[in-house]
């Protein structure tokens, strides 16, 4: 087995934790890395541990998930280091501020009470960065809580993606992974990961999701 | 124009209008055109409510018919008096404002009317004039003043008592809006104090059963994996499990009980059942000393359930986050003004007083304080953590004085 994943813990609740702990010590290929009680303590602890995946939970005292989470982004960006990918929890399923946490730069939202399969795969998933996960998940939240977009002119970044780079954007854009996208087009999936790259690089976006947003955004998805 | 008067307003007038009439035709008229005078003062009178316009109006119709046909004033003329006082106590300010120019004008009138017909009339018309250039005329002034006086002092009366009866009826009237809005705001402050305790009691279903919840799944996945692994982390796990669950039943069982005694729709609770909550906090083990200062002032019932339901709130977070093995001081500080309540609990050391989810209790009693008209302050001072209370009882006794 490689270098295992890093994942870092915060949430308020330290039973909660501590379940989670368990769940994710008990996997080779992860590794608890720390917790932390609320936003401020976890945007520390990421400084200080550097984590792979951060397991975010929303509302805490002191610091709230949201906060932490745009502050964790904007600081690598602004120090130019790799930022964790940050996964939200959710207590529900239709939650305003998982919305406002992954505008802010978390790689997706997972429910608290989603089975460990699930939330495990989560965690593979968001570090290889493959595919976005819960991307239609993602869009209801924004339909839900956002007022209805009408389609605009796309923006001019997007005017300069090939026709292919569009056909694999649309599918990236309803949460399809390489593989997926690969087997639809007809590709190779390391074909379909340099599309990837290089469509986020011109879009100027950060990763997968931003991409659903993007997508959501400019109402390049039905 | 036309005021819209009850059936019983509208008869009333009518038959003072008719006795009137009766009454001066028992008299007998000495002329056609004296019972058209009095035929027109009596529709002024009739008129007056209905609209004080149209009365001021016909009346000075009248007299001008009197004057011209040169006829003496008649006991009818009278009816100018409920005129003037229906213009100022009926109408709208320009109508208002036409009544009180009338009353000079008609004094003048009257005056040299009265003169003119002690001068003989017409025929004495000539003699008049040669009397104004001999400055004979001076001769009347002294009756002259007597007469205009007289009828200014008359028609003056009657339009003040009608403007003191509009200015009391308004202020009436403001004072059933002044109570009307009262009831309305102590109703609207009774149902956002149901809603509250409704959101309150949401919110404390989430804290306890997502929370409880979340942490029991997570343990149990947690120890489902890691049992082959560790056999001791899966044995602590149920065990954690467990423990959270009663606590969690716990809970629930004492939202159920808030609910069901909510359900009840009993009365909410005043500061007399204060007692029996520090009574039930003291058998759950806190230590409260109770303190009263100044003599208890009467409060509305919004603002008694505004203070139980903080003191409340403020002792079950003492047991719930802060040091429940402290002594809490429960201070009520009776003022002319209003009344004060300071609550001073102990603080619980170690981050977990820090982490204490209590903002959200403090914002609900920061809005029954604000709605009960008062204010609200609490935090930490001293290592003692302090509500303070203030609720004014001025607003309450002006509404008492507007109910009476």
């Amino acid at each position: 087995m490689s270098v295992p994943i890093r994942v870092a813990l915060v949430d308020d609740q330290a039973l909660f934790r501590a379940g989670l702990r368990l769940l994710i010590s008990s996997q080779p290929d992860l590794e608890c890395v720390g917790e932390a009680a609320n936003g401020a303590e976890g945007f520390r602890l990421v400084e200080s541990a550097r984590p792979d995946i951060v397991l975010m939970d929303i509302r805490m005292p002191v610091m709230d998930g949201i906060e932490a989470t745009t502050r964790i982004v904007n600081a690598s960006i602004t120090t130019g280091d790799v930022s964790p990918r940050i996964i939200v929890l959710t207590t529900f399923d239709l939650d305003e501020a998982a919305a406002r946490a992954i505008r802010g730069g978390a790689s997706g939202f997972v429910l608290k009470d989603a089975d460990p399969e699930f939330l495990l795969a989560a965690i593979r998933t968001v570090h290889a960065g493959s595919s976005v996960i819960a991307a239609a998940q993602i869009i209801e939240l924004f339909e839900h809580f956002d007022a209805k977009r009408m389609p605009t002119a796309p923006p001019v970044a997007f005017t300069l993606l090939t026709p292919r780079e569009r056909d694999i954007f649309a599918l990236a854009a309803r949460g399809l992974s390489n593989a997926e996208i690969a087997a639809t087009e007809f590709l190779s999936e390391a074909t379909v990961k340099t599309h990837i790259s290089r469509m986020l690089a011109k879009l100027e976006l950060r990763d997968r999701v931003q991409l659903v947003v993007y997508a959501y955004e400019n109402a390049l998805i039905a | 124009m036309i005021h819209r008067l009850s059936r019983q307003q509208l008869i009333v007038d009518a038959a003072i209008a008719v006795v009137a009439l009766l009454g001066r035709s028992a008299m007998g008229y000495d002329s056609l055109v004296a019972f058209w005078v009095v035929l027109g003062m009596a529709s002024a009178l009739f008129m007056r409510r209905l609209s004080p316009a149209i009365a001021l109006g016909l009346a000075w119709c009248t007299v001008a018919v009197q004057l011209a046909s040169l006829s003496s004033p008649d006991i009818a003329n009278a009816a100018i008096l409920p005129v003037l006082y229906a213009t100022a106590a009926y109408e709208r300010r320009a109508v208002r404002w036409l009544g009180l120019v009338s009353v000079p004008i008609g004094a003048v009138i009257a005056t040299a009317y009265v003169l003119f017909r002690a001068a003989g009339g017409l025929a004495g018309l000539a003699g008049l004039v040669l009397q104004v250039r001999t400055g004979e005329v001076f001769q009347y002034g002294g009756p002259a003043l007597i007469v205009f006086v007289s009828a200014v002092a008359l028609f003056g009366l009657s339009w003040v008592l009608g403007l003191l009866t509009a200015t009391w009826r308004t202020a009436r009237d403001g004072k059933a809006a002044l109570r009307f809005s009262e009831a309305d705001r102590a109703e609207t402050l009774r149902e956002v104090a149901v809603e509250q305790e409704r959101t309150r009691i949401a919110r404390d279903m989430h804290d306890v059963v997502a929370h409880s919840l979340a942490v029991v799944i997570a343990q149990a996945d947690g120890g489902r994996y890691a049992r082959a692994a560790n056999p001791e982390a899966a044995d602590e796990a149920f065990r954690t499990i467990a423990k959270t669950a009663r606590v969690a039943l716990a809970d629930v069982r004492v939202l159920l009980g808030q609910l069901r005694s909510n359900d009840s729709a009993g009365p909410q609770p005043t500061l007399d059942d204060l007692d029996r909550l520090v009574e039930q906090l003291r058998a759950a083990g806190l230590m409260i000393d109770r303190t009263d200062t100044g003599s208890a002032a009467p409060l509305g019932p919004g603002q008694q359930l505004a203070i139980y339901r903080i003191v409340q709130e403020s002792l079950t977070n003492v047991l719930r986050h802060g040091d429940a093995a402290a002594t809490v001081m429960l201070g009520f500080t009776w003022l002319p003004t209003g009344v004060q309540l300071r609550i001073a609990s102990g603080l619980r050391t170690g981050a977990d007083a820090a982490a204490s989810p209590r903002g959200h209790g403090l914002d609900g009693m920061r809005e029954r304080a604000v709605l009960a008209g008062g204010t609200f302050t609490a935090g930490v001072a001293q290592d003692r953590f302090v509500v303070d209370l203030s609720l004014p009882t001025q607003f309450l006794r002006a509404a008492e004085v507007t109910g009476e």
